[in-house]
């Protein structure tokens, strides 16, 4: 169904090639999971075969690229748009329209499906897709798993042979990962090819058949996956893989505190415009520990994450830092919050000045910068600039303002979206460094392999 | 009620220039009489109500604007012309906005033969406000935990921090949100040739063109009179 040929694709204005040689056949109704390391060429691939590339992302092109048998180069994108459907990482990103219903059929618009027939496939992509929830809503007031069904039920309608995905789970917490892994298995049951690029395996299981290892650009191994449930986790970390076995995590009790808890929330309850989002949350972290926040959909993680920094106020009950009663103008100042796209948080024009940049205190001594950087494996970035650097750099940078700042209650919002295996190892090590500083830390996360490996302690709030 | 989407834009043509013509108090709130008697009419009732008050307040400006010193009357009556004069405008324009999901205007638009160019741009346009306000809100939280909020006193002391904090990761989503949507809408076919057919069929009844010949004719009804008398009225 879909052949690689020897191809090699440099992106224009890049110094090294982004893929090279690449020869790969995926079979009709063959689901096939690319992995590897972030930046291993991976989405690469899938924009050779969904055709932004060389049309959209310009570049140098060699080979050739077979879909059913004929050659894309001698194809345009939008005659490509009825063979190969894409799914991308940002739900945020990839729809076009404010409403749903005009986003399910807006592939078909643009293709000049006929009035009935249009009507008739968008009733059917809402049955098989069960996407009645979501019928004519207002796109931006769904969560990211419901814009994600949203961007599947549009490719649905189109009914492509082949599906390709770029990190799909990258923004979903576990409820939407199920349903995705849900309709994956129906487009199997349908006979359609699938191309998937992943970091997270577990869900894959049972869906997908092969797998393929990507390394600097080059396809290194290709497996069955039976011979990946063969490999036991270490095989994989080694790697540079995540697990593909489901993980779960075991929710504890907090143990008495020895002293002053660092942060204490005392039947907290949060309300935006008369509706109420949670009641009753109960939580204390203290000195040292890193505790682990996991909930189902639609808890509101990060309305907890703004209301503990301050962002937010509360409608009732108490938030105390260090055993006194905090306002949200104390909270902004007394901690410290990673947030889950570090794009936002970083604006200076050099990793060191980015560092020294501080209001309201004085800003950190060099040798004392020198050394943050080198825990977090920036030494050699200090002069870079911010935005240059690779998503899991940036993101580390963001976790070395929280260790510069005074701050002694630190919160990361899902620090794992998009990072693959090694990634998320360094920052749950940095993590674990900054408890052991005599601060104390709140991790949100739905990731349970990243808590497991990161959390002193993990509790749900929800009832 | 429901209106035909392209008599909407006719009608949001002809409102736009004729409250632009009628500057006086008298004629322009005729304008604005009509224009909420349509808004009413639309189901925007409680809007118009707003809108209506507004306007009945900004009325006992222009009044108290006699007792005010000569050179704050000036200032006062010219404010408050320029928002009497967009009023209407913006009632109407909020109603159509309300009362019409995009893809609907699309297909308008494409009805009335408007370059294919030129309605991607306005699809893209509306997609935009819901967007900026999304990305603002987080580069307010992350200049917030940054210490430089959006406060007077900031703007005031560090404007050039501030400035940055704003602009760098404005332009850097910015920046990736384009390219993102672009590609996504380039693989379902945005750039198809095709001619387009539409989700949403439209329907113009002979009561649609009948209220729309009879409030574009009552608006420059309006423009008619002030130009050729019972000027007296006004003094």
């Amino acid at each position: 169904m879909i052949e690689l040929k020897d191809v090699s694709f440099r992106y224009e204005g890049a110094k090294e090639q982004a893929v090279r040689h690449v020869s790969l056949t995926i079979e009709r109704g063959e689901c096939m999971v690319l992995t590897g390391l972030s930046g291993c060429g991976k989405t690469t691939i899938t924009r050779l075969i969904n055709g932004l590339i060389p049309d959209f992302y310009p570049g140098e092109l060699s080979g050739s690229i077979f879909i059913d048998g004929e050659d894309i180069a001698k194809k345009q994108p939008h005659e490509l748009s009825s063979m190969v459907g894409s799914v991308f990482q940002n739900p945020r990103t990839q729809f076009f329209n404010t409403d749903t219903d005009s986003e399910l059929v807006f592939g078909m618009e643009n293709s000049g499906v006929a009035y009935a027939e249009m009507h008739r496939r968008y009733d059917q992509t809402v049955r098989e897709l069960q996407l009645h929830k979501l019928c004519g809503r207002d796109i931006f007031a769904l969560s990211g798993g419901e814009k994600q069904s949203i961007a599947f039920g549009s490719i649905y309608a189109l009914s492509p042979e082949i599906y390709l995905l770029d990190e799909p789970s990258a923004n979903l917490d576990r409820q939407a990962i199920r349903r995705l892994r849900d309709t994956l298995l129906k487009l199997k049951t349908m006979g359609k090819t699938i191309l998937i690029s992943e970091h997270r395996l577990y869900y894959l299981r049972g869906v997908a058949d092969r797998a393929a290892l990507v390394e600097q650009g080059k396809i290194t191994e290709i497996h069955p996956w039976e011979t990946l449930e063969g490999c036991t986790d270490e095989t994989l970390h080694q790697k540079g893989l995540r697990s593909i076995r489901d993980t779960t995590v075991e929710l504890s009790e907090p143990p008495l505190p020895a002293q002053t808890p660092v942060l204490a929330i005392r039947s907290l309850a949060v309300a935006r415009k008369k509706n109420v989002i949670f009641d009753h949350v109960d939580l204390t972290v203290s000195e040292g520990e890193i505790v682990g926040i996991t909930e189902p959909n639609g808890f509101g993680k990060t309305t907890l994450a703004r209301i503990v920094c301050g962002l937010m106020k509360e409608k009732s009950g108490s938030v105390l830092l260090n055993g006194v009663p905090a306002r949200a103008s104390l909270r902004k100042r007394s901690t410290f919050l990673v947030m889950q796209d570090p794009n936002y948080q970083l604006f200076s024009d050099s990793v060191e000045h980015e560092l020294k940049l501080t209001i309201h205190r004085e800003a950190p001594q060099d040798a004392t910068i020198t050394e943050v950087l080198r825990d977090m494996d920036l030494e050699e970035m200090r002069e870079r600039h911010p935005l240059s650097l690779s998503g899991g750099q940036k993101q580390r940078l963001c976790i070395a303002l929280a260790a510069l700042s005074p701050a002694r209650l630190l919160i990361f919002d899902e620090p794992t979206s998009g990072l693959d295996y090694r990634n998320m190892q360094r920052v749950a090590g940095m993590i674990h460094k900054l408890a052991d500083d005599k601060r104390a830390v709140l991790v949100i996360s739905h990731d349970n392999e990243f808590l497991n490996m990161a959390c002193t302690r993990i509790i749900s709030l929800a009832r | 009620m429901k209106l035909d989407v392209r008599c909407k834009f006719l009608i949001l043509i002809a409102i736009s220039v004729i409250a632009f013509s009628t500057k006086d108090v008298f004629y322009g709130s005729l304008v604005f009489s009509l224009v909420c008697l349509l808004t009413f009419l639309l189901g925007q009732g409680r809007k118009t109500v707003k809108y209506i008050i507004t306007y009945l307040v900004l009325v006992a400006f222009i009044l108290l604007a006699k007792h005010v010193p000569t050179f704050l009357r000036g200032m006062i009556l010219m404010i408050v012309l320029c928002i009497r004069m967009c009023m209407p405008i913006a009632l109407y324009g909020q109603t159509f906005m309300k009362t019409t999901p995009v893809s609907e205007m699309v297909t308008g638009l494409y009805a009335l033969h408007i370059p294919r160019g030129f309605v991607i741009t306005f699809a893209v346009a509306m997609r935009f406000f819901p967007t900026a306000k999304e990305e603002f809100g987080h580069i307010r939280d992350a200049m917030t935990l940054r210490g430089i909020n959006l406060s007077v006193a900031n703007v005031l002391r560090r404007p050039a921090l501030v400035f940055e904090g704003l602009m760098t990761p404005l332009l850097v989503r910015s920046f990736t949100i384009a390219e993102e949507l672009s590609a996504a809408s380039i693989t379902r076919g945005l750039d198809n040739p095709a001619p387009r057919t539409a989700f949403v069929r439209l329907h113009v009844t002979m009561l649609d063109i009948a209220i729309t010949i009879l409030f574009v004719a009552a608006l420059f009804g309006v423009l008619w009179l002030r130009e050729n008398g019972w000027g007296w009225w006004v003094d």
